[in-house]
């Protein structure tokens, strides 16, 4: 059964190809939709399939059939691993829904869509799976161009067009850190596998230069994962990508780019003390990026940007979760990502059904014209709750796993603040909720006065209908309905437990890879886990929510200086992002050489 | 005087980036101190059991072939996001086509420039028909090769007119040697599944060590991979050169 390994990543290509051509005959729209649902279908069958086979044994597929020899690997593998799987059956499954939401409704279809969204499927399934590092670099590549390309996809309006280049720009300087690390390493180790390269570098030792090389991978991954200082292009593009690809966007690519970054630290470095000191770092950048994100994601009005900050801020927690460097925190990664990829997938989906029936998507200009939409109202307000991580849903399952890991490993400041930053992503969605949909309240001093406003956003579809399509509706229901199942399954929080048990261990992956045999692991099992901090999240968010829709009951001589605080405060967060991409590699450049100066101070230790 | 101060800022910033980095790179092994062992296992292998003599190629079609398709899709992906950028408009409508310089007059026909370009056309035709199909034997193959032969095409252009060019440059045409290219490596990566081997297997004859049809699929993917990156490239300088000489903005040709 180890023959399925290759094709999630090549069937995607080779039908992205050849939509090329069927964009030439009559009746194409349809013929595309069906063959690019058919491509996805499949491939999320198969990854499917590879899941329950990973379970089994980590599956290792060397391509043309190069097997190792004297115990170095001359070919590229794939090492599936059940985590390595299931993420690939994730991107797989969120770019299904985008597909059926753009279902023969889109704008000037054929123009490469489905070409672009198929190789962008391909690359995220090699990325998953691949157990080379050369490998890993090509598609990211190849995910970054399909992405540059489809952010850029309404050419009509210059927005689309800066928010590309902003992106293009920022992640290309990103992979050539990538490349530049890649090659240190190579230079070092003489190879490219994964597995091979951590058995280097334990016999090596993790001295300055490998440690280098390994944060090169870190900084230009982290750009993909939108953590500050290398956040700045992702509201710029997600907000103005087309539907289904923002919802690619913020449900996985960005999570990809974390991913990556355990990835390459459990199979070459984890087992070195050396490298210890790098948890507290990613932790302290996880923790700022998740404040940072949310309160942006709080004063914005533009719907679209209000979910790319609080796409920041939850992918600054996820880090968070990574940086524990802890099998059961992980666990809690893995689940929160599910949770967030569907919650914010919807929310992304319902922003797309706000944008095809009341041709807006700015908060202020739609209060109160949203009543008519009975299914996508009440389902935006609960993807707000859903942000915040109210049980039983699959957000609160990770956060929950991830804080009490936290609070075991003797990090008691993860706990509150995923709860504000948590809170604050969800009760910027719930203002937005109840005024566009519910009419309530009044424009806030705060995210009134944004400079982006979305009421200039073109529309997606030829023509409007007074009734939200099936098609739309389907998906919508889907992702909240994955989002619930997430978090009420137990099962699957066990599964994903044994997932990152296996993930983590790092002597398990080489012998896998390399010897092909099969280590076993004894996953954590499922703690009880507390559903009161969820609620009181929740609580928290509708309380913000209420408190920016009706105004703080304060005496009159104290609003003006609270307003003028925060204003102030405001005002420095909108200056630093300027939307200069200049500026932006000045943030990047800053970050890098932070972070290769700490790994200086610190490989002397 | 903000950008004096971004430049300012920017490169101080740089040599901070650049301190720890250096500091880093000198414990890489000395320049030509190669420790091996990947390269001495592939040289050690590449001609007993591809029958190829450039280790290079066998590298990247064989050894790590699958890198070589992502990276050939990287492509793929790049010119789809080219010509989605540069459809054409709805407020855009076509004009006949004409050269225009922003800041000065069109020069007319220049004799020795025609001259030159239908000298260097055959040649640049002729050498990277070569380079392609040898490939498998002396440094070069699809990727280089078709970039000469999209080369050879813009000579035409260079020396010439936008209407000499446009008979090369037919789109469908174009398009369908782009997707055999990208499709067919693709199949023919895949085709060993079928027989149940693993992906990119080599399945063809390995032939006389030095021939033109030796180590097996390595031709086939070189012509193929030269067959795409040549038409990419044409379709490229084609959308581009689409959007100064042939296009117009609706509003400027009413004004």
């Amino acid at each position: 059964m180890e023959q399925l390994a290759p094709l999630p990543v090549v069937i995607p290509l080779i039908m992205a190809a050849l939509s090329v051509l069927v964009e030439k005959l009559p009746g194409k729209h349809r013929l595309l939709d069906l063959l690019g649902l058919g491509t996805v279908g499949t491939v999320l069958a198969i990854d499917l399939k590879l899941v329950g086979l990973s379970f089994e044994k980590t599956l290792v597929y060397w391509f043309g059939g190069w097997l190792p020899r004297n115990g170095f690997p001359l070919g590229i593998a794939f090492a599936i691993d059940p985590a390595a799987a299931g993420l690939a059956g994730f991107a797989a499954l969120l770019t299904l829904l985008g597909l059926i939401f753009s279902w023969h409704y889109f704008r000037s279809i054929g123009s490469h869509y489905h070409c672009l969204m198929l190789l962008f499927l391909g690359s995220m399934q090699g990325f998953c799976l691949t157990g080379d590092l050369f490998n890993l670099f090509v598609f990211f590549e190849l995910m970054g161009v399909a992405a540059y390309a489809l952010t850029g996809y309404k050419i009509e309006d210059t927005g689309p067009l800066e928010g590309a280049l902003n992106f293009a720009v920022l992640n290309s300087i990103g992979a050539f850190l990538v490349l530049l690390g890649l090659g240190m390493i190579y230079s070092r180790t003489g190879g490219l596998n994964l597995a091979w390269i951590g058995t280097q570098c334990a016999s090596q030792g993790a001295d300055l230069t490998l440690q280098a090389a390994f944060m090169l991978l870190c900084i230009g991954f982290l750009v993909k994962a939108a953590v500050i200082p290398f956040h700045f292009w992702l509201p710029d593009a997600h907000a103005v990508a087309p539907t289904p690809a923002s919802l690619l966007f913020s449900g996985i690519m960005v999570e990809l780019g974390i991913y990556a970054v355990a990835r390459c630290y459990w199979t070459l470095l984890a087992d070195q003390e050396a490298v210890s000191w790098m948890g507290t770092l990613f932790l302290s950048l996880g923790l700022a990026t998740a404040l940072l994100g949310a309160g942006m994601a709080f004063v914005q009005r533009h719907l679209k940007r209000l979910l790319a900050y609080s796409t920041v801020s939850h992918s600054g927690m996820m880090l968070a979760a990574f940086a524990l460097a802890d099998p059961g925190a992980l666990g809690g990664f893995f689940l929160y990502l599910f949770g967030h990829g569907f919650v914010k997938g919807g929310l992304f989906i319902a922003t797309g059904i706000v944008l095809h029936r009341l041709k807006s998507v700015d908060e202020d200009q739609l209060r109160g014209r949203g009543r008519e939409l009975w299914l996508t109202g009440p389902l935006f307000c609960l993807g707000g709750l859903v942000l915040a991580g109210v049980p039983p849903f699959g957000t609160w399952v990770g956060k929950a796993l991830i804080e009490q890991r936290a609070e075991a490993l003797g990090y008691p400041l993860v706990t509150p603040v995923l709860l504000i930053s948590s809170a604050l992503t969800g009760a910027a969605v719930l203002r937005a909720g109840l005024g566009i949909f519910y009419g309530a309240g009044s424009p806030n001093f705060l995210s009134a006065c944004a400079p982006a406003t979305g009421d200039q956003e073109l529309p997606e579809t030829a023509k409007a209908l007074d009734r939200t399509p099936f098609v739309m509706a389907l998906p919508l229901c889907l992702l909240f309905a994955a989002a619930l199942g997430t978090g009420a399954f137990e099962e699957l929080s066990r599964r994903v437990l044994l997932a990152s048990a296996r993930f983590c261990h790092s002597e398990g992956y080489r012998l896998a890879v390399l010897a092909g045999r099969a280590g076993a692991v004894t996953p954590l099992p499922l703690p009880q886990l507390e559903w009161q901090k969820g609620l009181l999240s929740g609580a928290a968010a509708l309380a913000a929510a209420l408190l920016a829709l009706f105004g703080l009951p304060l005496p009159a001589w104290l609003q003006r200086p609270y307003k003028q605080f925060f204003q102030g405060v405001l005002r420095v967060l909108r200056t630093l992002h300027s939307g200069y991409v200049g500026d932006y590699v000045i943030w990047f450049l800053l970050g890098s050489a932070a972070l290769l100066l700490a790994t200086w101070v610190n490989s002397g230790l | 005087m903000r950008q004096s101060a971004t430049r300012i800022i920017f490169w101080s910033i740089a040599g901070l980036f650049a301190f720890p980095l250096f500091l880093a790179l000198r414990d890489l092994p000395d320049f030509g101190a190669y420790a091996g062992p990947y390269g001495d296992l592939v040289l050690a292998t590449c001609t007993g059991e591809r029958h190829t003599p450039q280790g290079v190629a066998a590298v990247t079609f064989d050894y790590r072939g699958f890198d070589t398709l992502g990276e050939e899709f990287i492509l793929f992906a790049a010119l789809a996001g080219a010509l989605l950028l540069t459809r054409p408009q709805e407020d855009e409508r076509q004009h006949p086509p004409r050269d225009h310089a922003l800041d000065r007059p069109v020069p007319q026909g220049n004799e020795p420039i025609v001259a030159a370009g239908r000298l260097m056309f055959p040649f640049s035709l002729m050498l990277s028909i070569y380079i392609i199909v040898h490939g498998h034997l002396t440094p070069g193959g699809g990727f280089q090769g078709g970039v000469l032969l999209a080369t050879a095409f813009y000579y035409v252009y260079l020396s010439g007119e936008y209407q000499d060019l446009h008979p090369f440059t037919s789109v469908p045409l174009l398009e369908s040697l782009k997707v055999l290219g990208a499709a067919g490596f693709a199949l023919l990566a895949a085709s060993p599944l079928a027989v149940g081997l693993p992906f990119m297997t080599n399945l063809l004859p390995l032939g006389r060590e030095g021939g033109l049809l030796s180590a097996g699929t390595l031709p086939l993917c070189n012509l193929l991979v030269g067959c795409e990156v040549g038409a990419a490239f044409l379709l490229l300088i084609d959308a581009f050169l689409r959007q100064v000489v042939v296009i117009g903005k609706k509003k400027e040709e009413d004004s």
